[in-house]
């Protein structure tokens, strides 16, 4: 996403716990990286900085309406964090401060850890939208506000959270989210679900056991990307770049997310296409059943063959591991 | 050390003599069953189409045959919450350290309270009730590890036994086990033909356990026996 320039910027507001404040987008911007300043002075208490652009109607400096479009951020930056699978904080001496984006939702990124002020201006750049300074808003503060608390890996972390486009779609009503569409992938429903949904859904977080899991999945089983599906398959169809999608949409294999990426779980694949069996599985699961889910059924040991797991049989007994899908799927049905 | 567990007699012993147990009227049981079924909290599964010899076709104690051909229809239930969660819903996760158990599978399952309305006969699978129980071809009797402590791979062989004390126990209601994961509280299997309506009284709304204060249940369940709940998002 390109950098904004400043000049297209109309004005600031600071959140402060006694009130809000109007200021210049570089003086409001200074409070931005006052939390993530190496060796600065103590950087204040404001929660949030919400910088205007100049498309819409001039935005008045009312206290409710900057908090809902701060809460609003908040939800939209706390729901991308539980989708970054397997962040560690490990700014180098060299390079401290770590940006994190997920290309995914690509309107949100997080900066992480100290660095010094020459290193902060350049890369936190000020641009319409909200800027999250999280050091200053406790547990118990969003417990009061009915907001989700960070995940717990972010926690007690220097940490700023950018929201590009906030601030407009209160202000000037434009589109919010932004969609990243890459080498024709299909997009999933996750990325369709537009900022309102966002904001309601006070979606579980990704919880420890869980991202172990699929750290667990991810080293046992190799994964393609949709080039890599593409480059192996033996399909003659016209458009053969976006032959995963095509499978996806079709439903005869299923994708994962992983850091930010779609991967294909190899095992779906024999000579360069689907294995049929993949498809019937797909259709034994229920409709809300996602990709993960599909994963960890073909790769967990499974009680019924002995703890040998169903991938193990994709090829010499499909008709098997279909029943065993079929069990898995609707486990009360034994009872 | 897991256990093996050999096939039941072939024929019924009508002449068998068991020490049996009653489970008093008025007894309150909790039971996890299928939400997409839809049948009510006091109707049996009745085990249509499953094969006894297919492991993933039922659980320990069905289906087994009855006779002349058709299934017996059976209803799982136990004492406590934990008792009947772990039973069923958490049967299949192995002894190892932090096993995991997927949460989509949840959305498969809820539960009822019943009560007991009249003395049920039952026997309870522990070694001193089983001492009378001859293996084909072997000294000893049946012990209750073969029984309730083998691992899924013999159940086409544990469904063999509920088979054989059906067949020769004609007043026997069911069978009572120490829950393998649960430690303590009783399990039950019913057998539905020696049922009629009314026997068993279910509350009327099932608890779901994919979310609200039933997940919270069994997310403190799972937690008290080191099982990882993995999220599907």
């Amino acid at each position: 996403m390109a950098n904004t320039n400043v000049a297209a910027m109309s004005s600031a507001m600071v959140l402060e716990p006694e009130g809000i404040q109007t200021l210049d987008v570089g003086s409001a911007m200074e409070q931005v990286v006052a939390t993530l300043l190496k060796n600065g002075p103590s950087s204040g208490a404001a929660y949030g900085v919400l910088v205007y652009g100049t498309r819409g109607p001039r935005p008045q400096p009312n206290m409710l309406v900057a908090a809902q479009t701060f809460f609003r951020a908040y939800r939209q930056a706390w729901k991308v964090l539980t989708h970054i699978a397997d962040f560690t904080h490990a700014g180098s001496a060299k390079d401290p401060l770590q940006t994190i984006e997920n290309k995914e939702f690509d309107h949100v990124r997080f900066f992480v850890g100290l660095a010094t002020e020459k290193v902060l201006k350049e890369r936190v750049k000020p641009s319409p939208g909200v800027y999250i300074m999280t050091a200053h808003l406790d547990a118990g503060l969003l417990r009061v506000l009915n907001l989700p608390p960070l995940p717990e890996r972010f926690r007690d972390l220097p940490l700023v959270m950018q929201i590009e486009s906030a601030t407009e779609s209160v202000q000037g009503g434009s589109q919010p989210i932004h969609i990243s569409i890459n080498e024709g992938n299909v997009l999933d429903s996750d990325l369709l679900e537009g900022p309102g949904k966002i904001e309601d859904e006070v979606e579980e977080a990704i919880s420890r056991d869980t991202l172990e899991w699929r750290q667990q999945f991810m080293r046992s089983n190799p994964s393609w990307t949709s080039a890599q599906v593409a480059a192996e398959s033996t399909s003659t169809a016209r458009n053969r770049a976006a032959i995963a999608s095509r499978w996806l949409r079709e439903k005869k294999i299923f994708a994962i997310r992983y850091e930010g990426q779609q991967c294909f779980p190899r095992f779906q694949f024999q000579d360069g296409a689907p294995s049929p069996v993949i498809a019937q599985v797909i259709k034994i699961f229920p409709e809300h059943a996602t990709g993960w889910d599909l994963a960890y059924f073909f790769a967990t040991p499974n009680p019924n063959i002995g703890g040998r797991r169903p991938t193990e049989l994709l090829k010499s007994n499909p008709a098997r591991v279909v029943s065993l899908a079929e069990a898995f799927a609707h486990p009360a049905d034994a009872f | 050390m897991p256990f093996n567990c050999p096939a039941a007699p072939a024929d019924p012993d009508p002449s068998l003599v068991l020490q049996t147990t009653t489970v008093s009227a008025g007894t309150e049981l909790i039971r996890f069953y299928s939400k997409s079924k839809k049948y009510p909290a006091d109707s049996f599964n009745p085990n249509t189409g499953k094969r006894i010899d297919v492991e993933e076709d039922g659980a320990r104690f069905n289906p087994f045959p009855g006779a002349p051909s058709p299934n017996v229809p059976t209803m799982y239930a136990a004492d406590t919450l934990p008792a009947a969660a772990l039973e069923s819903v958490f049967h299949n996760v192995d002894h190892s350290p932090s096993p995991s158990f997927l949460k989509m599978q949840l959305a498969n399952w809820h539960y009822s309270r019943l009560k007991v309305m009249r003395n049920l006969l039952v026997l309870e699978l522990t070694n001193p009730h089983l001492r009378q129980l001859v293996v084909p071809g072997r000294a000893t009797s049946i012990q209750e590890g073969e029984l309730i402590h083998s691992p899924t791979s013999e159940y086409p062989n544990t469904r063999t036994w509920a088979g054989f004390l059906h067949a020769s126990l004609l007043t026997l209601d069911g069978l009572a086990w120490r829950p393998r994961l649960a430690g303590t509280g009783w399990s039950y299997v019913f057998f539905g033909d020696r049922f009629v309506a009314g026997d068993l009284k279910a509350e009327p709304t099932p608890t779901s356990v994919d979310s609200g204060p039933g997940y919270a249940e069994i997310e403190q369940i799972a937690k008290s026996a080191s099982i990882r709940i993995i999220g599907s998002k």
